[in-house]
């Protein structure tokens, strides 16, 4: 009907005035029309008749035509709830792929992992020697006690990693394996896509080596061919019958990457019990759960303890959810990282609550008159509510949308340490926690513009017009949303900002020698074949002189050796005895023991200190020797000098002298403080050297030709590791940096938020005031009094915020605590910088609207008015 | 039933521009004869806004005719006043009238300053 009078009136203007003049009406009057939400109001009121679906279809038209009206605020509201919800849902996605998604076997929440906890370095000041105290390795014969003992496990199995090589007839190939007991396959309960997995009398003592390839391992490297069941495989030597395939993606969580399973190997020592490199994994009895059999096992090592007390007196057992051994590590991080996004969400939310009530104010009069015509209250709220809701639910759902596309791109991002990220994916959880999100965002962003509205009185909503909110109520509630949001813009701010400078502290922090251009390489020489352990010592012996003779004739690098190699992976630990300066013995010191060709600790850069260095005259027949670092030296001999001093090994060979004094490296980790160390000359230990140290300008090309050198001197012989020592240093700060970037680059998209919170504020109040202003330059205030008061204004706005941000900071800091390198969760200097950025923000954000206040024409504006 | 409901200014031009048009009384010439003779511009959908709450009031009347070309094909709604409508413009009148006596030589001593609204 009306269209129709519309479409009459147009074409009759048209003809009588022309094209524009017709349009020009046109367009007047669909910006003048209003719903004929007053016909079925009074119906109402009435009592006759009732409209159809309540009028939503009418408020829905409503938005569509102010949205028509107004594009920016439009696409403002929704383009800030897409990128926050997209954010926050794509960062979910992550946290529930690692953390919450179950792992892929049957019953998964019946699975544990077992350790036992090892009381030597359980308060130790390095974490990650607490860590390996609270998940000790088993020996087998624990374990079978374990086993016998019947706790509440249905199955358990024990599982470790072992690299060995793989001889194939033309060349030796390094592999990651992992050695099993049959109860782990039994424990995951997953059937193999070919032959069988590992039984009980694989287990057996003699019973013949088999291996289970996983399904990559056939496929790639054995070419997939079908007849692979009952063929051999030889690792370090020994033939492996091959039982069976794994389907694709099977890995024993945890221990992820193996290529192949293997049976226990025959001849591991696997009968010590102080030899201890097991992780137990077992399926819970139905009714037992994690804290139970923890103290069944408890109860047991008890008994353990008092029964071999020479290998784990005092020892406990722990035992951990499969999934929580798996994630515990990053847990803490991500949960964190989904909190940060949420607070950016969160102050998203508060700038469109701010947007709208702006909006919302400026449409007061509107809001007036349609009361005046007899809109329900509860209607126009209604309204309102519908308005802002449907903004941000189609915001929320291109944000669902934009996080699903730019998924892939984050997982790529992610640290590659990162556990389960294959698990990462858009599943309908993520999908429910994206609709739920928008929808709590939807009502949170309508709510306050809506009831504000509502309290409208048309009277003297009428009589005011649109200009007289400076001051009022409305104000403040605007004012109140800003702080809130500076403070939650501040609590990130000083997030990113504590994480950067722990960022920083770690990186710079000093290692003790130079690691650019520094490859290791491990070598383990086959040594099968040599009837006694004696033969076979002197047979690695022999390799180790050989391929260190023909590794320095390698043109551009310098070699040297070691048993291990600071911030390389390798650590070994050893007791031993120290004379002190009294003659009296400090026993079984817990100390790291690195032996060394003489050469080692001028090709790793290390400074001598005091006395001298290792030298080719400390043979095997001179006097027993060793060189100690600084900690070890300020530790027990402090204030004194340590050249003289005595030293004996756990092995109880004879008395070393201490020949020289030597700087700190950091060896466990660039976070781990430097512990005691000593270095002991190759020909005068028993320990075999197999690691392999190169310095080039181009460690890549070094490690490949050092390569080549071993395949030539023993092609049975595989290169176990290689390490490239910046890219591992590079690889142990992927989460630190990227947990920095990512808070990093949330605070600033906060801060951007708050600026323009701020800013929309302050302006709004300037256009609110312009009369005000205008008057105060007419009786003569000066430009400069007016950019004062404005700029006040949003540094109030700041400075309250950044009170209660400070109150949330300081309150809330220890979540942080974990993840700062030597650097309190109050540093002054973070909290100064930040404070500074965000009166900054205050500033900027108020300078716009001050010079726009201070250019007001007195005359025009109350000629205007 | 709303007998004594007093009329608002918008709402006795509508009718009244009803009245003047006779049986050419649709919202487009509604539209036309009120900017033209009161120089009130309002929008097609106050005016049907209006005359629906008085229809509903039972002051007007409406029926639609044939829809035509020029309508691109709709119909048009026709209005009529009822009695009860005239009763309540004649009812208004008055009321202005009351007040206005006495008044117009006060009118005339403040010649120029224009005036305001009737409600």
């Amino acid at each position: 009907m009306v269209e129709g009078d519309l479409r009459e009136g147009y074409s009759r203007r048209r003809r009588k005035r022309g094209r524009r003049a017709a349009d020009w009406w046109a367009w007047r009057q669909v910006l003048g029309s209003r719903p004929l939400e007053s016909r079925r109001t009074v119906r109402r009121a009435n009592g006759r008749g009732r409209t159809l679906g309540g009028g939503w279809i009418e408020d829905l038209r409503s938005v569509v035509r102010r949205v028509r009206h107004r594009p920016a605020v439009a696409a403002a509201v929704s383009a800030t709830v897409a990128v926050a919800v997209g954010a926050t849902t794509a960062v979910f996605s992550v946290v529930n792929g690692v953390l919450l998604r179950p792992l892929d076997f049957p019953e998964p929440d019946r699975l544990v992992a077992a350790w036992q906890t090892n009381p030597e370095w359980m308060d130790h000041s390095s974490l990650m020697l607490r860590n390996f105290a609270r998940r000790f390795p088993l020996s087998v014969p624990t374990f079978n006690d374990w086993q016998e003992a019947n706790t509440g496990l249905e199955s358990v199995g024990i599982v470790t990693f072992e690299d060995r090589t793989w001889q194939r007839p033309d060349r030796a190939e390094n592999i990651s394996t992992l050695a099993v007991t049959h109860g782990i396959f039994e424990v995951l309960a997953v059937p193999p896509a070919m032959g069988r997995v590992l039984l009980p009398d694989d287990d057996r003592p003699g019973a013949s080596a088999v291996a289970v390839l996983s399904h990559g391992f056939w496929l790639d490297r054995l070419g997939g061919s079908a007849d692979v069941l009952g063929t051999g495989i030889t690792l370090d030597g020994t033939p492996h019958s091959v039982i069976g395939v794994m389907p694709p993606g099977f890995a024993v969580p945890g221990f992820e990457g193996a290529e192949l399973w293997t049976s226990r190997p025959e001849g591991q020592k696997a009968g010590a019990r102080d030899s201890q490199s097991f992780t137990a994994i077992g399926r819970l009895e139905p009714g037992a759960t994690v804290a139970s059999l923890e103290a069944e096992l408890g109860a047991l090592q008890d008994r353990l303890s008092e029964r071999y007390p020479d290998e784990q007196q005092d020892f406990g057992a722990n035992v951990e959810g499969l999934l929580e051994a798996e994630v515990g590590g990053v847990q803490t991080t991500l949960w964190f990282l989904l909190g940060s996004v949420g607070l950016v969400l969160a102050i998203a939310c508060l700038n469109i609550a701010n947007i709208l009530s702006v909006t919302g104010i400026a449409r007061r009069q509107e809001l007036a008159v349609r009361a005046a015509l007899g809109a329900e209250r509860g209607r126009l709220v209604r309204g309102l509510l519908v308005e802002s809701a449907a903004l941000a639910i189609f915001g929320g759902l291109i944000g669902v949308v934009l996080a699903a596309v730019a998924l892939p791109g984050l997982t790529g991002l992610l640290p590659p340490s990162l556990p389960r990220v294959e698990s990462v994916a858009m599943d309908s959880t993520v999908l429910v926690f994206g609709v739920a999100v928008t929808t709590v965002t939807a009502m949170f962003v309508g709510i306050l513009p809506a009831l504000r509205a509502a309290r409208v009185d048309p009277g003297q909503a009428m009589a005011e017009g649109a200009r007289a909110v400076a001051g009022g109520s409305g104000g403040r509630a605007r004012a109140a949303l800003v702080v809130a949001e500076v403070a939650l813009a501040f609590t990130l701010l000083v997030g990113a900002g504590l994480l950067s400078r722990s960022y920083v502290n770690l990186s710079t922090e000093e290692r003790g020698f130079p690691t650019a251009g520094l490859a290791v390489m491990s070598v383990s020489p086959d040594v099968e074949g040599y009837g006694n352990e004696e033969e076979a010592r002197a047979a690695r012996r022999q390799f180790g002189m050989e391929l260190h003779d023909r590794l320095r004739a390698l043109p551009a690098m310098r070699i040297s050796g070691s048993n291990q190699v600071p911030l390389s992976g390798s650590t070994s630990v050893t007791s031993v005895d120290i004379e002190l300066a009294d003659r009296t013995l400090v026993e079984d010191a817990s100390v790291l023991i690195t032996v060394v060709f003489p050469d080692y600790l001028d090709v790793m850069g290390i400074p001598l200190l005091q006395g001298r260095a290792l030298a080719e005259a400390d043979g095997e027949q001179a006097e027993q020797v060793a060189v100690v670092n600084e900690a070890l030296a300020n530790a027990y001999w402090a204030g004194e000098t340590a050249i003289g001093r005595r030293i004996r090994d756990a092995e109880r060979e004879e008395w070393r002298t201490v020949v020289g004094v030597v700087g700190d490296v950091r060896h466990q980790s660039i976070r781990e403080p430097a512990e005691p160390k000593i270095y002991l000359p190759a020909s005068q230990s028993r320990r075999t050297i197999d690691q392999w140290i190169l310095r080039a300008d181009d460690p890549a090309t070094a490690l490949s030709r050092a390569r080549e050198v071993v395949a030539e001197l023993s092609p049975t012989t595989s290169v176990r590791r290689e390490v490239i020592l910046d890219d591992r240093i590079a690889q142990s700060m992927a989460l630190p940096r990227f947990r920095t970037l990512f808070v990093v680059s949330l605070a600033g998209l906060a801060t951007v938020l708050a600026l323009l919170g701020v800013y929309g504020v302050v302006a709004f109040s300037v256009v609110q005031r312009t009369r005000e202003v205008a008057l105060r330059l007419a009786l003569g205030a000066r430009d400069r009094e007016v950019v004062g008061t404005t700029l006040t204004e949003g540094l109030k706005l700041c400075v309250t915020g950044l009170v209660l941000g400070a109150a949330i900071t300081v309150s809330g800091g220890r979540v942080l605590e974990s993840f700062l390198y030597d650097l309190p969760t109050l540093d002054p200097v973070t909290y100064l910088l930040v404070t500074v950025v965000v009166a900054l923000v205050g500033l900027a954000a108020g300078y716009v609207p001050a010079r726009r206040a201070s250019r007001v024409d007195p005359m025009t504006v109350l000629k205007s008015q | 039933m709303a007998k004594t409901d007093h009329l608002g200014e918008f709402e006795q031009l509508a009718l009244l521009a009803v009245m003047r048009l006779g049986e050419d009384a649709y919202g487009a010439r509604i539209q036309e004869e009120l900017d033209r003779t009161a120089a009130r511009e309002a929008s097609i959908s106050a005016i049907y806004i209006t005359l629906t709450r008085l229809e509903e009031k039972g002051m007007v009347r409406s029926w639609k005719a044939l829809p035509t070309d020029e309508r691109g094909g709709r119909a048009r709604r026709y209005f009529a006043v009822e009695p009860e409508g005239v009763v309540a413009l004649d009812e208004a009148r008055q009321r202005l009238l009351c007040m206005w006596d006495g008044l117009e030589s006060a009118l005339d001593a403040a010649a120029g300053s224009a005036g305001g609204d009737g409600t």
